[in-house]
């Protein structure tokens, strides 16, 4: 099997295993050996409790795999300043990872924020805002 | 020469055709076949005039292709209600491409633009 193909497995293996469960330091560690991300997403998960993590598009070459995917949850937890809305979100992501022996070394993410930020104000989230999405 | 490579060709090509550049209907659509993303750049570049777009990764299976990448501009048109504050913009990007036949055939495009809004001056986000 080609490196591509067991990288775009492991990220696989490793989306199951956070998407809509409570993502705990523990776990994440398994998959993950870069501390910045590890962090990025115990915040996201404290936000935004055991979100869902919905995958959209994979590419992979050579060690790397970009995700193209959404993020759903229920906003428990203070965001940017603003306090708990309870609210549904449902925000696309892409993220970029380099993959060495089974773990994540480096990673690169951009949210969408303006959607988010949208729907934590309350717009419907059936409505996307990112319009130039077109597929 | 593999798909996936002349792919990332066209697309250097694409990005050294239009960056800095005026981006005309005409230029567009000499590489783009996505009205909404022509649509997209003509709009942007009235707003940051000749702006300037750098690839920082470039992957690609089968005819797709995302890249990774920064755009430069001069803030010089109104942007959602954001009169034009002559200020310096310079913030990441990401984009996907489907490509057949030298022309990019659909897209999807995400933005860092909390960034954006912050070198705009309209919020004040904290580190």
């Amino acid at each position: 099997m080609n490196q591509e193909k067991k990288n775009k497995e492991f990220i696989l293996e490793y989306i199951n295993a956070i998407s809509g469960v409570g993502k705990t330091r523990e776990l994440l560690e398994k998959y993950n050996g870069d501390p910045g991300l590890v962090d990025t997403i115990m915040f996201f998960d404290n936000v935004f409790h055991h979100y869902e993590y919905h995958i959209d598009e994979m590419l992979a070459e050579g060690d790397r795999v970009i995700v193209r995917a959404r993020l759903k949850a229920t906003h428990e937890a203070e965001f940017l300043g603003i306090p708990a809305t309870h609210r549904k979100v449902n925000f696309s992501f892409v993220v970029g990872y380099e993959i060495q022996n089974r773990k994540i070394m480096h990673s690169w993410l951009i949210p969408d924020y303006l959607t988010l930020m949208e729907q934590l104000k309350g717009k419907d989230i059936s409505a996307n805002s990112q319009e130039h999405v077109n597929k | 020469m593999n798909q996936t490579k002349k792919n990332k060709e066209f697309v250097i090509r694409y990005f050294n055709a239009i960056s800095g550049e005026i981006k005309s209907r005409e230029l567009c659509e000499k590489y783009i076949n996505d009205n909404s993303l022509t649509e997209h750049i003509l709009f942007f570049d009235s707003v940051f005039p000749r702006y300037e777009i750098f690839i920082d990764e470039l992957t690609g299976e089968g005819n797709r292709i995302i890249v990774r990448s920064r755009m430069k501009g001069k803030h010089k048109g109104e942007l959602n209600g954001i009169p034009p504050t002559n200020k310096e913009v310079f913030f990441p990007f990401v984009i996907g491409y489907e490509i057949e036949n030298e022309k990019i055939q659909s897209h999807w495009l995400l933005a860092d633009q909390m960034m954006l809004m912050e070198q705009l001056g309209v919020i004040n986000q904290q580190a």
